[in-house]
């Protein structure tokens, strides 16, 4: 068990954590994460006292860690770094039992547990241990990493933002394995991140920091249905939405920029539109905005006769729906019925926006990967 | 040019004179390769020291060496110690600057995995900075032979041999021939020391910060 107690730290007046208060059981995974310069980085680095705090107390399983050996409080903890920090000058083996050898044990033990280790995450120890880092590549640098920290069977585990450096795919393999690897040792972990989806899969807990406060402190589950504030949710983002994808609406998956006319519009006119704006249809509107048909580039190219108003060329046909409709209505219509488009109504019956594949596609995009993807 | 006989009749003064220059370049390299690199541990534990010490030592090494010398005779004499104080002095900056910079480049992340593992300065220095910094330490003693080489020549100045009396007394007496016998052993001994230390460069070096690996 991790106690923080009233722990404070502040670096040249500046305060970087204030009268932190929380407890970590033994054999949970917890995720400290926050916006930069949150303190999480300093919450962590406190346990093994790479940092020191200014006031309080930390305990470890109720001993204050600031009465313990130095070395033998930091040789009981794991601890790993996004910059990976494997000795370039020294073997994978070497690496793996840096802290047995601190430790003093013999040397057919090490061999053993360097062998064992390296098993666990498909690295057979004949192909790997004699290797350098350098000869590995950055996944299998950071899976050495992991190794080294628990070499000597610490029941805690520290992690900086271990995967950071890494690309998403080998990232992803990473968590899965560490998952894997915590709850099987049940070693108690504390991992911080700034990558929510990250947090999400696999803590136990998140503690959200934001300038040197928990701001809220939950299992993912609940803070994603319970976000406690504004920047918590801001973090959650895209994580929220597609939590509650059952209750999207069609207002979240149309298009909102559409194509509007009156019928008095003339049909050239109403070509050079769509050209303009690249579609092959209208919403016809009246003066108030209320819904009136559809005109399609395939009827004015029929029927439409250049000079006279696109009025005879409307269509009723177009389904509809409202706004606070729910989105599956919606693809259930476009994949039931012949039209490719639907058009969405206030209550007002004023036309507000249209549903095609095309802006399910983009609404999708931005729920599942963010803005910045569209 | 080149008179065989005259070889001969002063091979054995040569041989003699070989080995003293030899004897003093290793002795004055290595006394001052050990000071420089206690020096450089000390001075990387504290970088505001480093940053006043270094410069001066620096415009220490830009007294001529026959000056200094030329000090040293006035107050110990006309003794061998007086030439190995003064090339050990000489000896050390090289290897200080080198030795300094390679351990104060080991990457600070190394050094606080370390540190997190649970090793305390004196393990982080033998078991990573120092073997991190080897290569460059070797490249500064390189230079510091190489540089001794010629200055032990100074030696002959206050009488105590080394290939330098072979270059003084030709110059003195206009016998080219004196001063072809003198330095090009001297350049032999810069080429073969210098090659020996790579050699050795490659052997030291860790395998895992090998170039070709």
């Amino acid at each position: 068990m991790i106690e923080f107690q009233h722990i404070s730290k502040s670096y040249h007046g500046q305060s970087i954590i204030n009268d932190l208060n929380f407890t970590i059981q033994d054999g949970e995974f917890i995720v400290l994460i926050g916006p930069s310069g949150c303190g999480k980085t300093t919450t962590l680095k406190m346990i093994n006292r790479l940092i020191s705090m200014n006031d309080g107390k930390i305990l470890l399983d109720g001993e204050d860690i600031t009465q313990k050996d130095l070395t033998s409080l930091r040789t009981g903890i794991g601890y790993v770094i996004q910059q990976i920090g494997l000795f370039p000058n020294m073997t994978v083996e070497q690496n793996i039992c840096v802290v047995p050898k601190l430790l003093k044990w013999d040397k057919n033990k090490m061999k053993d547990r360097a062998r064992e280790l390296l098993n666990m995450v498909n690295l057979p120890y004949e192909d790997y241990a004699h290797k350098y880092p350098n000869q590995l590549s950055g996944g299998q640098q950071q899976r050495v990493g992991v190794l080294r920290a628990l070499a000597a069977y610490p029941p805690i585990l520290l992690m900086d933002e271990p995967f950071g450096a890494l690309d998403p795919i080998t990232r992803d393999i990473l968590q899965d394995e560490l998952k894997a690897l915590q709850q099987k040792l049940n070693i108690t972990t504390v991992f911080v991140t700034h990558d929510m989806e990250e947090a999400i899969k696999l803590a136990d807990k998140i503690v959200f920091m934001d300038k040197g406060d928990i701001v809220q402190m939950a299992s993912p589950e609940e803070m994603l249905k319970k976000p406690s504030s504004d920047i918590v949710r801001q973090f959650l983002g895209k994580h929220t939405q597609s939590a509650n994808h059952v209750e999207l609406t069609c207002a979240e998956i149309m298009k909102t920029n559409v194509l509007k006319v009156e019928p008095s519009r003339k049909v050239l006119e109403s070509i050079e539109l769509m050209r303009s704006r690249g579609t092959d249809s209208v919403v016809v509107v009246s003066k108030q905005n209320k819904y009136l048909g559809v005109v399609r580039i395939t009827d004015i190219h029929k029927k439409g006769v250049p000079g006279q108003s696109i009025e005879n060329l409307i269509t009723h046909d177009i389904p509809t729906l409202f706004e606070t409709d729910h989105a599956k209505t919606a693809m259930d219509a476009l994949q039931n019925h012949t039209s490719d488009l639907i058009v969405v109504l206030n209550s007002n019956e004023q036309v507000t926006g249209i549903i095609t594949k095309g802006s399910i596609a983009r609404s999708l995009t931005t729920t599942l990967w963010g803005e910045d993807h569209v | 040019m080149f008179d065989l006989d005259m070889w001969i009749r002063y091979l054995p003064r040569l041989i003699n004179a070989i080995m003293t220059h030899f004897m003093y370049v290793i002795v004055s390299v290595s006394i001052g390769s050990i000071i420089a690199i206690v020096l450089a541990i000390l001075l990387s534990r504290s970088k505001k020291m480093a940053k006043y010490l270094i410069p001066i030592l620096g415009i220490f090494q830009t007294i001529p060496g026959i000056v200094f010398i030329g000090v040293l005779f006035i107050y110990i004499g006309m003794t061998p110690y007086t030439v190995i104080i003064a090339l050990s002095i000489y000896a050390i900056l090289p290897v200080l600057k080198n030795a300094y910079t390679g351990i104060i480049n080991v990457d600070e992340s190394l050094i606080e995995a370390g540190r997190g593992c649970g090793m305390n300065q004196w393990i982080i220095l033998f078991r990573i900075e120092l073997p991190m910094a080897i290569n460059s330490i070797i490249t500064g003693i390189r230079m510091s032979t190489i540089y001794t080489v010629s200055w032990a020549v100074l030696a002959a100045m206050i009488g105590q041999g080394g290939l330098g009396e072979f270059i003084y007394i030709g110059i003195n007496s206009n016998m080219k021939q004196f001063i072809v016998m003198g330095s090009i052993p001297a350049a032999l001994m810069a080429i073969g020391l210098g090659m020996l230390i790579d050699k050795l460069q490659t052997i030291l070096t860790p395998r895992g910060l090998r170039r070709e690996t």
